[in-house]
């Protein structure tokens, strides 16, 4: 009951900000000098009387509350607009490329997570130790290393020099074996993680790094803690203490972080889709921004700002879910 | 003060103030390193830019003094040899076509890849502590006024802080850079465009201290005595506030300089012939089958780069973090 009642809290308080991003985003598409049909013909030679005839077919000549107002309506329906460079819905193309993009982020954040929290958890129990040492270092390159250089250098590698592994383009698990050729579904599935396998690495790395540096303070920090000590005290096996005790409370703000990171995640796909030629999200929208598709950009944009509010509620919700000593509302 | 008061107050060891706190960073390992390497980075972008008047004086009315040829240690960083005289895609000089004129080879148009990479400290320091300053800026200012109105105000101010929050930075900026600059992206536009975008995280900093300050006597004591809430604001909230969002700051300057590499990188970012470390990687992506040291160098620089102030900003918050305790 009380777990229902912040679900529904949390998503009334993200209204305004979902309001927000269509706002902003909507004042920049229209804060470019210019009228948009002239800047998406980038200087071609058209009449006059053609601009006009296309500005009042998508409504450009109305004032700009009221194209909101249309907008707002239209995206309360599921509608995105149209993207006239494409001739095609906005929502069409965006469902067609949501697929690879989730497929890269949640096998990003599988990556960072496996590697993460043992690595931060050794590092914690010998603190200070060379494991400690070198683990910090390279959890201090990580998220120091722009992501979309240890792409390249991983294409460099493993792809140019070892010819080991494909330099772009993904397999996608949900079409048939017979799609690519394949023998069947293990192949498919072979496949899909070959290709899979570099730029979730390049992706991943910042948000390992990351997870890595939060796990160990966390986990010092928990190892310190009153009921560690009492447990210690009544001769409880580390092992036990580890597992049971530090461990659990340890985890409770990377799920945070994993939720505010989100946004570096979604960004981050975009130079990686760029890098290994996926075509996801990331691209779709770097090709709308090459082409000034207005509709199409804005669409993206409204899409990827709700994919994060959405990543935030279902942390702050499992959040409340998983700790026992937070209680939100009436619980009893 | 005093000129007799030194005596003993030095035996009281002050545990606040600018000088206590270098001391508390200098002991720090990790914050020692990272300001070693900022300071060598630092004092290399100093010198591209004596070095490129030098380059520039050479090039202009004082081409006469034959002096003046000789000053320059690097060729001008922009300028494409002439046909015949630079000679492209060199390798580096420890392979076994290199030579040492060129130590780390030339870029596909001839000129030398490590006078470029020289150079591009200078745009990423510049390009990072730019667009920190406005995010530091725009926070401060918003933080400030948000925590200490409280309310409506407070309430306002930071569902607009949410929202550009919760765009992806770097889908924000290109937006922002394409559309403000009409189609023809630029180095300014992604620096205003980066400042912007860090104003929410700044913002929420500066507002949880204020939150703490605006309940002290001395704010109290002002509003009493009559002072003016923007003369409270500005000289005694902000102040009173400052020290989190300068550890802050620095360990922001290293995420600036990635972003803006992503950016550079994407061609939204430093336009040719900047001798940008993205925008030079942009260049060698073309490369990489024919020329591999072309990709390497630049991300190298950035990673020393953002390693040296993630290292201080790190140790900076160890130091002035008073609940760790080693």
């Amino acid at each position: 009951m009380g777990l229902l009642r912040y679900t529904a809290f949390r998503v009334v308080q993200a209204i305004p900000v979902l309001i927000g991003i269509t706002v902003i985003t909507f004042i920049l598409a229209n804060l470019a000098p210019g009228d948009p049909v002239r800047l998406m013909l980038q200087g071609q030679e058209v009449d006059q009387e053609v601009i006009e005839r296309v500005e009042r077919q998508y409504g450009l000549d109305r004032p700009l509350h009221e194209r909101y107002v249309t907008y707002m309506v239209n995206l309360l329906q599921g509608d995105l607009g149209h993207s006239i460079h494409r001739d095609r819905p906005v929502t069409d193309l965006l469902i067609q490329r949501a697929g690879p993009t989730l497929l890269l982020v949640i096998s990003a954040y599988a990556f960072a997570l496996v590697t993460a929290i043992p690595l931060g958890i050794i590092a914690a129990t010998r603190r200070n130790e060379p494991t400690d040492h070198v683990s910090r270092i390279v959890a201090l390159i990580g998220v120091s290393t722009p992501s979309f250089w240890i792409g390249i250098m991983l294409i460099l590698i493993f792809a140019i020099q070892l010819g080991w592994l494909p330099s772009s383009g993904l397999v996608y698990p949900w079409r048939s074996p017979e799609h690519y050729g394949y023998s069947g579904y293990l192949e498919l599935a072979f496949q899909t993680i070959r290709h899979l396998l570099l730029p979730m690495v390049a992706l991943g790395t910042l948000q390992m790094a990351t997870l890595m540096r939060v796990e160990r303070t966390q986990m010092i920090e928990s190892l310190q803690g009153e009921y560690v000590k009492l447990a210690r005290a009544y001769g409880v096996p580390e092992r036990t203490i580890l597992r049971k005790h530090a461990f659990q409370v340890a985890q409770l703000p990377i799920i945070t972080i994993v939720g505010l990171n989100l946004s570096t995640a979604l960004g981050g796909a975009v130079l990686i889709e760029y890098v290994f030629n996926i075509n996801g999200i990331g691209r779709l929208f770097l090709e709308a921004i090459q082409s000034l598709d207005y509709q199409l950009i804005m669409g993206i944009t409204i899409v990827i700002g709700t994919m994060f509010v959405i990543g935030v509620i279902i942390t702050d919700i499992s959040y409340a879910y998983i700790d026992p000593r937070v209680t939100y509302g009436d619980r009893d | 003060m005093d000129a007799d008061a030194g005596g003993p107050q030095e035996d009281v060891e002050a545990k606040f103030g600018w000088r206590y706190t270098f001391a508390k960073v200098m002991q720090d390992t990790t914050a020692r390193w990272g300001l070693y390497v900022i300071t060598v980075v630092l004092l290399i972008s100093a010198y591209t830019v004596v070095d490129s008047n030098l380059s520039r004086i050479t090039f202009g009315a004082l081409s006469d003094f034959t002096f003046a040829e000789t000053l320059p240690i690097f060729e001008h960083p922009e300028r494409i040899p002439p046909p015949g005289q630079g000679e492209e895609n060199v390798p580096p000089a420890f392979h076994a076509d290199g030579s040492l004129s060129n130590p780390l080879g030339t870029d596909p148009s001839g000129r030398d890849y490590f006078t470029r990479i020289v150079y591009g400290a200078q745009v990423s320091v510049s390009v990072g502590i730019a667009s920190t300053l406005i995010g530091f800026v725009g926070g401060t200012l918003i933080g400030a006024v948000s925590g200490y109105y409280g309310g409506r105000v407070d309430d306002v101010l930071m569902r607009m802080v949410e929202t550009v929050y919760a765009i992806p930075p770097l889908i924000l900026i290109i937006v922002f850079t394409v559309f403000v600059s009409g189609g023809t992206p630029d180095i300014t536009y992604a620096i205003i465009g980066v400042g912007i975008t860090f104003i929410p995280v700044f913002a929420r900093i500066i507002r949880s201290e204020v939150l703490s300050v605006r309940e002290m006597d001395y704010i109290e004591a002002a509003k009493a005595s009559g002072v003016k809430n923007r003369n409270i604001i500005l000289r005694h909230v902000i102040p009173n506030s400052f020290a989190p969002v300068l550890v802050y700051a620095t360990l922001q300057i290293g995420v600036t300089i990635l972003i803006v590499a992503g950016l550079s990188f994407l061609g939204y970012g430093a336009q040719p012939p900047t001798p940008d470390w993205g925008q030079m990687l942009n260049v060698s992506h073309g490369y990489m089958h024919s020329n591999v040291w072309l990709s390497i160098w630049p991300g190298l620089a950035i990673l020393i780069t953002i390693m040296g102030f993630n290292l201080f900003g790190d140790g900076l918050q160890d130091a002035l973090d008073p609940r760790i305790d080693d």
